[in-house]
């Protein structure tokens, strides 16, 4: 009967415009993200290139450098950024917490402010400002030293000082300073990172994360829309009661319901994978390298099939709960925090729903916190279950006592 | 295992509101009439019948199966809710076809009883119409269909004929007299010209009471030599309908023919005339209502 369930939910699935939409979305948003620039940054590094990119530092000395180099830029301009709930926010001081920072900066460099404005002045002077490549090299290049006895500790003391001062979210909150900070790459750094890339992710393995990076980001929102359109159906349609009475138990109609709206919307994605993945195939032939064919499904399987999971379980529970739309917000709000509060674009997976890794290579960093995804990954695979399990529960529940949760409480309040 | 229903001392409860109160109902093999004014407690007995409702109190045995035995009670059990759909981009055989899986059955059976199903609700040569292209009619064979397609032992159907014109609420009513041959088929409604059509045995509830129970026959009895006709003028009317339980009026002109219900001869010019069940129903609601009054 479940079988027989599933195949008619998948036949149904796609007879639904919100189905078509859903696809139709996904598609423009990858190929909008991921067209074109993948293979230019997948070249073997020559000694006489100009750059080979950034690579992320946690060293404490180019942690200091760098933040230090943040600050200074951003208290020239009296600009702070921050993310206080996610979201960008500029921050304008006025001119006593400006001396504070700027006292700070005195005390972390050795300098006074008008020496380090100099300095400044003089590295950016060396760039040409009209040239968006040579800005982004002139901010790369930018780093302010710290005086010589100026101890780790002491410097994220300070760093707390500021925080304070400029407010929640900013680049200085202790998190921000253990992401580590981008360094710009020497050549056997390049070198070493390209022999991983051909080696261990064998170039598709790279393109792959990218892909998943993008995709899981519109993955957070898009299969909510799937999962309320199902849950809503049987009451649009008037069908609750006639659905209700019949033999089927709960577990069966909520979860064949459930494994066709993961498979339909899982759908495409292997096949916007295995499409995006046949130029890197040849790229990966033309290095000399052998290509992981089985790499977009891997990653997809692994990185995107547990976020779809956990999405559309939760929004089967909220709308099953409630009858409503609702799911959309509290399940937005969701993914847009996951995506703006992440630590950093690269890893840091902890619980995030949003797993980020925008960097196309950065091989060795990734096999590093691997462990960390499989945990985060792992993490939503069981808790979808679980959320599954207690919809069962309420479908149950309403099933028996007619009413759902929105009902009751909307009875109580009368 | 006994065909029939067995409600002892049936209370349900909707916060403050008693929406059932003790009822006690037999219901044997057959078409069975429950009768009842909008809000009597009609479609909330149906629920806790099919399972759609838990009762707050009181003992249901539907086959000799407790109530609260819902997968098993969803296996004898076929229902028709008063406002039956389906999924509008459906066909007829589609849907019929996902409520047969719903009720467990295999593809053989399904591909056997679909069709016959269909043929039998008159639904054989539009199999393909979608759902949400069907008239109001065809709704209710589609439901009456999916409702006995796993041959229970038990057929709710809640107002089952409201809204249809008369032809399609006659083949319907014709319907439901065929299937309940061997099974018990319960019939809610407030249209007391499809339980005078179809049932011998009937319930009448009004605020969650039962008023009457027995047959169509023992119905009529109650209000036999109480049922007059009389021609009277249009101006006479508002006071004889204060006074009189009036139950039909053809007007003519400047004269009405009526149709009252008391318990002696009304006026001189007064008939005896024959009752029929409406009669017997709204004489029993009236009573009931002056009985409430005087309480």
């Amino acid at each position: 009967m479940f079988g027989t369930l599933f195949v008619k939910e998948c036949k149904q699935i796609l007879k639904s415009m919100v189905y078509y939409i859903y696809v139709v979305v996904f598609i423009l948003f990858l190929s909008s993200q991921l067209s074109g620039e993948l293979s230019e940054s997948m070249e073997q590094p020559k000694p006489d290139q100009e750059g080979y990119g950034i690579v992320n530092s946690h060293e404490e000395s180019a942690v200091m450098e760098k933040t230090l180099a943040g600050l200074v830029l951003e208290t020239y301009h009296n600009s702070y950024a921050t993310y206080p709930m996610g979201f960008y926010k500029a921050v304008t001081l006025n001119e006593a917490e400006l001396e504070k920072i700027e006292s700070i900066i005195e005390s972390c460099t050795g300098k006074s402010w008008d020496q380090v404005v100099g300095e400044l002045e003089d590295h950016f002077a060396k760039y040409n400002s009209g040239s968006m490549e040579e800005a982004i090299w002139a901010q790369t290049a930018y780093s302010v030293l710290p005086k010589e006895e100026l101890e780790y500790q002491e410097f994220c003391e300070a760093m707390e000082k500021v925080c304070k001062i400029v407010g929640a979210g900013s680049a200085y909150k202790k998190e921000s300073l253990e992401a580590g900070v981008g360094v710009p790459m020497t050549y056997e750094q390049a070198v070493e990172e390209f022999e991983a890339l051909c080696n261990k992710d064998r170039i598709t393995g790279a393109t792959a994360r990218l892909f998943c990076d993008y995709a899981g980001i519109i993955l957070s929102v898009l299969p909510i829309f799937l999962g309320i359109t199902r849950c809503l159906r049987d009451k649009r349609a008037q069908a609750v009661q006639v659905v209700y009475v019949h033999k089927s138990s709960s577990l069966q109609i909520i979860g064949s319901r459930y494994l066709a709206n993961v498979c339909m919307a899982f759908l495409p994605v292997v096949f916007t994978s295995f499409i995006m993945q046949m130029p890197y195939q040849y790229h990966a032939k033309t290095l000399g390298v052998t290509p992981d064919i089985f790499a977009f499904l891997k990653y997809s399987c692994i990185w995107l099939l547990p976020e779809i999971m956990v999405v559309l379980a939760v929004s089967f529970l909220i709308t099953e709960s409630t009858e409503n739309v609702i799911s959309i917000f509290v399940q937005v709000f969701w993914a847009v925090a996951s995506v703006f509060t992440s630590v950093s674009l690269e890893g840091n997976f902890g619980f995030q729903l949003v797993a980020r890794w925008n960097a196309l290579g950065d091989t060795n960093a990734f096999w590093m916190q691997r462990q960390e995804l499989f945990q985060n990954r792992g993490f939503y695979f069981i808790l979808s279950f679980a959320v599954l399990g207690l919809t069962v529960g309420i479908y149950e529940k309403k099933r028996r006592e007619g009413e759902s949760l929105y009902g009751k409480i909307f009875k109580g309040r009368k | 295992m006994d065909t029939k229903i067995q409600i002892k001392d049936l209370s349900k409860n909707f916060g403050k509101k008693q929406a059932l109160k003790h009822v006690n109902l037999e219901i044997q093999q057959g078409m069975f009439g429950l009768l009842g004014p909008n809000g009597a407690g009609k479609t909330t007995l149906m629920k806790v019948l099919t399972t759609l409702t838990k009762k707050s109190s009181g003992n249901v045995t539907l086959c000799d199966i407790p109530v609260e035995q819902c997968q098993k009670i969803r296996q004898i059990v076929g229902y028709l809710p008063q406002d039956f759909s389906m999924y509008g981009n459906m066909g007829a055989y589609e849907a019929l076809d996902y409520l047969a899986v719903l009720s467990g059955m295999s593809k053989k059976e399904r591909a056997k009883k679909v069709p016959e199903m269909l043929e039998k609700v008159n639904l054989g040569d539009q199999h393909k119409t979608k759902v949400k292209a069907m008239s109001g009619g065809m709704k209710r064979r589609l439901g009456i269909a999916q409702a006995i397609i796993h041959n229970p032992k038990i057929i709710v159907v809640d107002e089952p004929t409201a809204g249809l014109d008369p032809e399609e609420r006659v083949r319907f009513r014709n319907l439901l007299c065929e299937i309940a041959k061997d099974r018990i088929v319960i019939l809610s409604t407030h249209i007391v010209g499809d339980i005078e059509a179809t049932c011998e045995n009937i319930a009448v509830l009004n605020c969650g009471e039962i008023l009457f129970r027995g047959t169509v026959s023992q119905l009529l009895e109650a209000v036999r030599g109480k049922v007059y006709t009389l021609e009277v003028s249009s101006m006479e009317l508002p006071m004889i309908q204060e006074k009189f339980l009036v139950t039909g009026i053809l007007t003519n002109g400047s004269t009405a023919n009526i149709k009252i219900i008391s318990e002696g001869l009304p006026m001189k010019n007064a008939k005896p005339a024959g009752p029929d069940v409406e009669d017997a129903y709204m004489y029993l609601m009236n009573h009931a209502s002056v009985s409430k009054s005087r309480q």
